[in-house]
């Protein structure tokens, strides 16, 4: 079969109207484009639940944080009240061994409970203190070691004397850190109490 | 305490300081703070301890009043009566500076005198043990 130049004429008028007609008045267009649009939508969805997700689990992680570090602030004025009912220990005619032991204890405990927080905005300046007056009770102990333990008790207060002042100083630093450990405590209840 | 009784004790250790000074009494270091001396009759025994406490100061610091931790020194001079002591060790006596202010350059100046005299005896007990 031979194509005759009028086939080929007719082939492309049709063409040609087809092409004329614009590519939005076609019905696969829209369906392309509402499909497209829906994806759209859907992802942006998507994007936004993922977004609230990440942040629901930021804030669930800040407060696994704060309710971890509150719960150390309350094993650490737990530690403090303990210290200082001890430090009240420190009574005339105390032995310079007595004296010395309780210094041990007190400081250990003292440095351990403090470490965690010594970089705190609000506690720093106040662990500072204690750490100070603890030194300075070293200090004051080396003042009162008996030259001879045996002959300790022919100075049966000079222990007490040496030391009590510097004690009391230590005491009084550990009441003031545990008063804003208590207020840490209670900052971070009424600042979550909304979450 | 009584002004009366204060000029008493500021006599007193007037009187231990000149027996120290001249070898009646001899003090021993009890610790590096603290001497002690046990009368012949052990009837009595004195104790002189050098006390730093921590006492808080107001410093100024441009416009900024703060208050600072001084350390100040006093002194604490007991007087236990051996006689009847017992098993008791409570003092018969207790002068502290810290009370008592005006005691405090009677007993810096007794501390003084008995640090000399314990470091003179321990020279010189050193030199006596190098052979001549």
């Amino acid at each position: 079969m031979q194509i005759q130049p009028s086939d080929v004429q007719n082939g492309v008028e049709q063409l040609r109207k087809l092409l004329e007609v614009p590519f939005w008045g076609r019905g696969e267009f829209w369906i392309s484009t509402v499909i497209g649009l829906c994806g759209v939508g859907l992802s942006y969805a998507a994007f936004r639940q993922a977004e609230a997700a990440k942040e629901e689990a930021i804030k669930a992680k800040h407060a696994a944080t704060e309710a971890g570090r509150t719960v150390k602030l309350q094993t650490m004025s737990i530690e403090l009240t303990e210290i200082a009912q001890k430090l009240e220990r420190v009574q005339p005619g105390i032995k310079f061994n007595l004296a010395k032991e309780l210094f041990n204890e007190t400081s250990r405990r003292l440095r351990r409970a403090m470490a965690p927080f010594a970089d705190h905005n609000e506690l720093r300046i106040s662990i500072e203190a204690v750490r100070k007056a603890l030194e300075s009770t070293q200090s004051a102990l080396k003042q009162v070691r008996p030259a001879d333990p045996t002959k300790e008790g022919d100075a049966p207060d000079a222990v007490y004397y040496g030391i009590e002042d510097y004690f009391a100083t230590v005491n009084n630093c550990v009441a003031d850190l545990l008063g804003l450990v208590e207020k840490e405590t209670y900052d971070f209840g009424d600042e979550n109490a909304g979450e | 305490m009584p002004e009366n009784e204060s000029l008493a004790l500021g006599e007193y250790i007037d009187d231990v300081m000149r027996a120290t000074l001249e070898g009646k009494m001899v003090w021993t270091a009890v610790n590096p703070s603290t001497y002690s001396f046990i009368s012949g009759d052990r009837a009595g025994r004195f104790v002189l301890q050098r006390v730093d406490r921590m006492v808080k100061q107001v410093v100024h610091e441009g416009n900024l009043n703060l208050s600072k931790q001084v350390k100040e020194i006093g002194y604490v001079f007991q007087v236990f009566n051996l006689s009847t002591l017992g098993g008791n060790i409570q003092p018969f006596v207790t002068i502290d500076s810290f009370e008592n202010p005006a005691m405090n350059p009677k007993l810096e100046a007794l501390m003084k005198v008995i640090e000399v005299d314990t470091s003179k005896r321990k020279l010189d007990f050193l030199r006596s043990m190098v052979p001549k």
